[in-house]
Formats: C-alpha cells, structure tokens, sequence
C-alpha cells in the first residue's frame, strides 16, 4: 500500500500534535499542587458499606474534578486527592484518625462521617482552622467555626415527614417511636417526639436497641403490647431497619410503618415482607430519573463498585468536594476564615447531587436539601412527594451561580 | 402475651447455646479463647448466602429444604476442615497459652472479616428461609424460620451431647478436656483431638450462622454480636461446661425475652454485665463449671 506524500505529512503533523498537547497536559499536571482531604470514615464494623461507599464517592468526585481541570486560585493550579482512615464508627477511631491526618499526613480540609466521631474529628480540626465538610449529625458544626453538614438534618426532613402522615393519616394518633442508640439516633428521637407531640399524638412507646443489635423479638414484641398506630424507627445501620420490619411483620402487627433510611437494602433485608407499604423520607434514591444526570452516573458507579445502590448519607462525601471546589474557586484562597465566609454568604451554591444547593440553618452550616418521602410499593421504593422548605427557596433564590469548572456532565442536564 | 415471651425466649436460648457451644469446645480441649468464632459464624452465613440461595435455589432451582440440608451438611464439612487446618497451621503454637492464643484469635477475626469484607463487600444482604410462613402456637406468633431454628439448634446440641459421650472420639476429647497430659500417657493423640475440638468448634459456629441469618441478616461483621453474648453464657453457664452452655444459653434467652418487654434492650443488656460479675463474685466457676 502506497501512502501520498501529502498524506505522511498530516499523519507527522497529527502525531507531532498529540505529542506536543500530552506533554503540555503532563507538563500543567506536574506544576498542580494537590489539595489532600482527610477522610474519617467507617471502612470496618457494622456501617462498612457505607464507609467503603463514602470512600468511593471522595475518591470519585476528586477525579472527576481533576479529569476537569482541578481549580485555580490566583494563577496556582490544584488537583485534589484523599487519605482515608477507618474510625470503625467510634469517637476513638474518630479521634485517631484526625490525630493521624492532621498532625502526620498534615490534611488540607476534613470529611467526616457520623456524629459521634465528627464530634472527636471537631476537636483537632476545630483547634487547627482545618475546613472540616461531611455527612454527620453533630451538633459540632452549629458550636464550631469551621465544620459544614452535607446531609439534611431529622429538624429539616422529620417535621416534613410527620405533617406529610398526618394528613394522611388523621385517625392515627398512638406512635411508636424507635431508635438506634448513638448520638444521631438519640437527637433524632427527642426531636421527633416534640413534633408527634405538638401534632396532638401520644407517644406509647419510646426505646432504643443497640448497634450491634441483630434480634428484635424481644423488643418489638415489647413496642407492639403497646398497640400502636404508626411505628417510627430513626437512625438505623444499613439493613438493619429492614430486619426490624421483618420482625415486626412475623409479630403480626399491620399498621403503618415509617423508616426507610437505605430503601433498597431495607427493602432486601425485610425478607419476603419486602417491606410493603413502609414509607421512608430520610434518604435519597440516586438512581431516579427525577435527580439530575450526575446524580444518576455517580449511583451507576457506585452499584458498579460496591454492588449496592448510592445510599444517603455517603453521597455527603461526594458532596463535601463538590462544595469544597465551588468555595475555593469563589474565594480564590486556601484562608479557611475565607472559605468559610465564602460558603455562608447569601450567594453561595454549587451543583450537589440533589441539583442546586445552598447551606441555611442555624449558623448556615446545613445543606438545604429538599425532602423526599416515599413508601416501597411491590418491592420497590417510589418517590412519594417532595417538600421543600421555605428556608431552602430562599437561599437558592438568592444564590449566583454555580461559577466554577464542573466536570462535562453537568452540562447535561 | 406469656406464650409470646416464652417462646421468645426458647428461639433466643436455641440460637446462643448452639452460637456459644463451638467457643467452649475450643477453650475446653485447647485452653483457648476463641475470639475468631464470629467470624466462622458469618462463614457460615455466607454458605446460606452463596451455596442455598444463589446456587442451588436460584440457579439449579433445587427444592428450599432439600438445598438447605446439602448445605448445611456442606458446611459442617467446608467449615470444620478450615479449623482443622487453622488449628494444625496456627492455633497448635498457642495452645494453653491463653494470652498469646488470645491475641492470634483476634488477629484471625480482624483477618477474617476484613477479608470477607474485601471478597464480598461489605453491603448486607438477605438470605431467604427454607421454610417460610408465620404459624400461631398457643397464642404465640412464631415464624416457621424460627421454629426450624429452634428445632435445629435443639438436634446439633443433642448430636454434639451425644458425639461427646458416646463416641469413642469424644471420649478422648473429654480426657483431653480433663488433663491433656495425663490422656496422652493413655495413647490419646493430642495433637489430632485438639485439632479436632477446633474443626468441630468452628464447625458448630458456622452451622450456627447457617441457621440464624435467614431471620437477620448478613454481612461481614455480624459475627461480633455473638462473640459478645457467647462470652456471657461461657462465664454464666462455666468455662469447659457444655451442659452449662446449654442451660445458660437458655436463661439469657429467657433472661432478654421477659427483660426487654419489662425493662427494655439497654437496661438488659447492662444487666447482663452486672450478671456476669456478680457470678464471677459469687461463683466463678459458673453454673455447671469445675472449681480449680
């Protein structure tokens, strides 16, 4: 086969091109300093799935903010990338890891899981002005100066979720309350039995079971004696609300059920129930159509790697990056008195999963994220209705932007 | 509402004897704390998960109870060998070395379910019953699962009674069990019956997560919960005591059961542990256990 010479040409031409752009690709590369964020999160133990899950969202929104050019701030280019540590969901894992992170890996900002250990990961990163972002409870973020929650507080979806049964439900008055016993479950359960209380109901029943709990016949059986309209169950572990429901179920109790936090796991778990009926309104399904179209491919990722549906509060430790991103192109600084200013003043947003978002609350430390409730119907879980607080309209109303570099993806939709 | 507790309390009692007869095999025979023995329960979970569910029901489309019973024999089998090989590999260095046998234990539980965690992920999942339905017995709602549970559990400890007295191997264990050196001068091969306390041990756990995930769930840390309450019923029913395992298995089923509705989880379980010391004080030979 002959090839022209015109044609040797262009071919020469291309590849000189190609040589020349990855050099220069390779050359801005290796000029980028690189942002660490410590990852706290729980790799071991009962929540593990929903460690290995944040710790692939971290890992994930940092490639695809590298892959879109990193973030410039006053002429420097940074990339970012992650250390992860387990806590194995305990204050003295928590308190380990931001030792280690902070003091030998030297972090640039934190992302922390779970409120108990966002609690001991605040004392370091309190002290030492480290940006601290995460999917946590904690009371930690309203007292300190520097830590941001990036899932919605039980204050922001419970009071939505119980007026939302109690329109549907007048009649049922008798709740039964039941909770996991941490942190996140114990302000879940004295914040909700002020709401269920103030909506004129009484509260027959109100017990927490333990973390590692993996038999609840004693317990339901206890909750059921009390003949309840609606049983409410708050702050579970992956699953582990669907074993209740199969208990509940085998007891023969055929109220209404509210508590789905993981939905397809609980659905899974609650055996050939399949949970019928029960309604959920803390978590997000991130493989529905209605959220936007990255939401949709970081969920196909994350079923991919870890074979299980993004759950809720993992998708905080994409979002802590995403957010991190948009504030320091805002702020263009590494100050986190800046930053933090930056991400609390009216015209902050950015692109979370849930589409626009904006922090509000009190001190403005909280994502302002809609709430969803849904109810599993024929073993699987459909969206309900969603609510949106006023809080939350406002503060995207007056936002400007997002104005950073988004990966292409977020040009779809 | 009695009946209901009651047989509450017998499914608790069927499960956590059967959970903790494996650990006091092991420490009876080798003077080890086995703290690995979660991790052969969750083993054998993933036998229910992997071999019941996935391959023989789904995929080969064998009849449930059928399936389960290969399985379940599978594991015995799978399971016990594991031991066997672990104790011959690793175990026999530690034997009546009960720190150091301690601290090889955790390091094979840490081993275990980080590794299943790695191999399987670390998402829960559920395994479906054999025999599914709920049934009503004296006024009680009990689930034919558990119910199966309950009368399987009842039969492995009546086999493992029987193995032990009767049988001419369990004859030798119980001669090592009471003095390993004097057994030996009677031709007891030590080295293999220790090794075999370790199998049937592990053997007995996994069985035991065979039966009970189809009522909970999986995943790779289930285990832990376990080791906790078989701790309990050791220390209750008497360190090297297999028939104090049994009873003490029973009355912390009873003890949960009629707790929990009275006083509610965390009161029973901090009464567990006030339990546990009280016996230590008063009889820390347990219910059943020899005096040194």
């Amino acid at each position: 086969m002959k090839i022209s010479k015109t044609k040797t040409v262009a071919i020469l031409i291309l590849a000189s091109m190609l040589l020349v752009s990855s050099w220069a690709y390779a050359e801005s590369t290796s000029k980028a300093k690189t942002l660490i964020i410590g990852q706290v999160l729980p790799l071991s133990g009962g929540a593990a799935l929903w460690g290995q899950q944040s710790a692939l969202m971290g890992k994930l929104a940092c490639e695809m903010w590298n892959k879109a050019g990193g973030v410039t701030i006053n002429g420097q280019k940074y990339i970012y990338d992650t250390i992860t540590c387990d806590s194995g969901f305990t204050a003295k894992g928590g308190n380990a890891c931001a030792q280690k992170l902070v003091y030998q890996d030297k972090v640039h900002f934190m992302n922390s899981f779970g409120s108990t250990v966002t609690n001991a990961v605040g004392e370091f990163t309190e002290a030492q002005k480290i940006l601290t972002l995460g999917p946590f409870w904690s009371k930690v973020a309203e007292n300190g100066d520097y830590t941001f929650r990036l899932i919605s507080t039980p204050d922001q979806t419970d009071s939505a979720a119980i007026a939302f049964f109690r329109k549907k439900h007048p009649d049922a008055k008798r709740i039964a309350m039941l909770g996991l016993n941490d942190m996140a479950g114990v302000t879940s359960m004295e914040l909700d039995k002020k709401i269920w209380l103030a909506e004129g109901c009484d509260i027959v029943f109100f017990d927490y079971y333990e973390r590692d709990a993996t038999e609840f016949y004693p317990i339901v059986t206890r909750m059921l004696a009390t003949k309840p309209d609606i049983i409410q169950g708050l702050s579970p572990r992956p699953g582990q609300w669907g074993v209740i429901i199969k208990t509940i179920n085998e007891l023969g109790y055929d109220g209404i059920i509210a508590g789905l936090d993981d939905p397809k796991t609980d659905i899974e778990t609650s055996g050939e129930f399949r949970a019928e009926g029960v309604y959920g309104y803390g978590g997000y399904t991130f493989y529905d159509p209605v959220l936007p179209t990255w939401s949709n491919y970081v969920d196909k990722i994350c079923q991919e790697k870890t074979g299980k549906p993004l759950a809720f509060s993992p998708a905080g430790c994409w979002e802590a990056i995403a957010c991190l991103h948009e504030a320091l192109f805002r702020a263009q600084s590494l100050d986190p008195d800046v930053l933090v200013k930056t991400m609390k003043a009216d015209d902050f947003c950015w692109y979370s999963l849930y589409g626009r978002a904006a922090f509000g609350g009190q001190k403005r430390v909280s994502i302002m994220v809609p709430t969803l409730i849904g109810q599993a119907q024929d073993g699987k879980y459909v969206q309900l209705e969603k609510v949106e607080s006023e809080e939350c309209r406002q503060r995207l109303s007056s936002c400007r932007g997002p104005l950073a570099n988004y990966p292409d993806i977020f040009k779809s939709k | 509402m009695t009946s209901q507790l009651i047989f509450n309390g017998l499914m608790l009692g069927a499960v956590f004897s059967l959970v903790a007869l494996g650990l006091v095999l092991i420490f009876s025979v080798m003077n080890v704390v086995n703290f690995a023995h979660g991790e052969f329960y969750t083993m054998g979970g993933f036998m229910a998960f992997f071999i019941f569910q996935n391959l023989f029901v789904k995929t080969l489309g064998w009849p449930h109870l059928f399936s389960y019973f290969i399985v379940l024999l599978m594991t015995m089998v799978l399971i016990g060998t594991v031991g066997f090989v672990i104790e011959k590999a690793i175990m026999s260095s530690f034997r009546d070395d009960l720190l150091m046998g301690m601290m090889a234990t955790i390091a094979l539980s840490i081993i275990f379910s980080m590794g299943m965690a790695s191999i399987f992920g670390a998402g829960t999942v559920q395994v479906f019953h054999p025999v599914p339905g709920v049934m009503s017995v004296l006024g009680a709602r009990v689930s034919r699962g558990r119910m199966f549970i309950m009368i399987m559990a009842v039969f492995m400890c009546g086999v493992l009674t029987l193995f032990i007295h009767k049988s001419r191997l369990g004859k030798a264990m119980r001669a090592c069990m009471l003095n390993p050196e004097v057994a030996q001068l009677q031709g007891i091969n030590y080295n293999f019956i220790s090794a075999l306390g370790f199998g049937i041990g592990c053997a007995l756990a996994a069985v035991a997560g065979l039966l009970v995930v189809p009522s909970c769930s999986l995943n790779p840390f289930v285990g832990g919960g376990y080791l906790m309450k078989s701790f309990i019923i050791v220390i209750i029913g008497g360190l090297g005591s297999l028939p104090g395992t049994i009873v003490a298995g029973f009355i912390l089923g009873f003890f949960e059961s009629f707790g929990s509705f009275y006083f509610g989880q965390p009161v029973v379980i901090l009464l567990s542990f006030v339990l546990i010391i009280v016996m230590l004080i008063v009889r820390p030979q347990g219910l059943m256990g020899r005096a040194e």
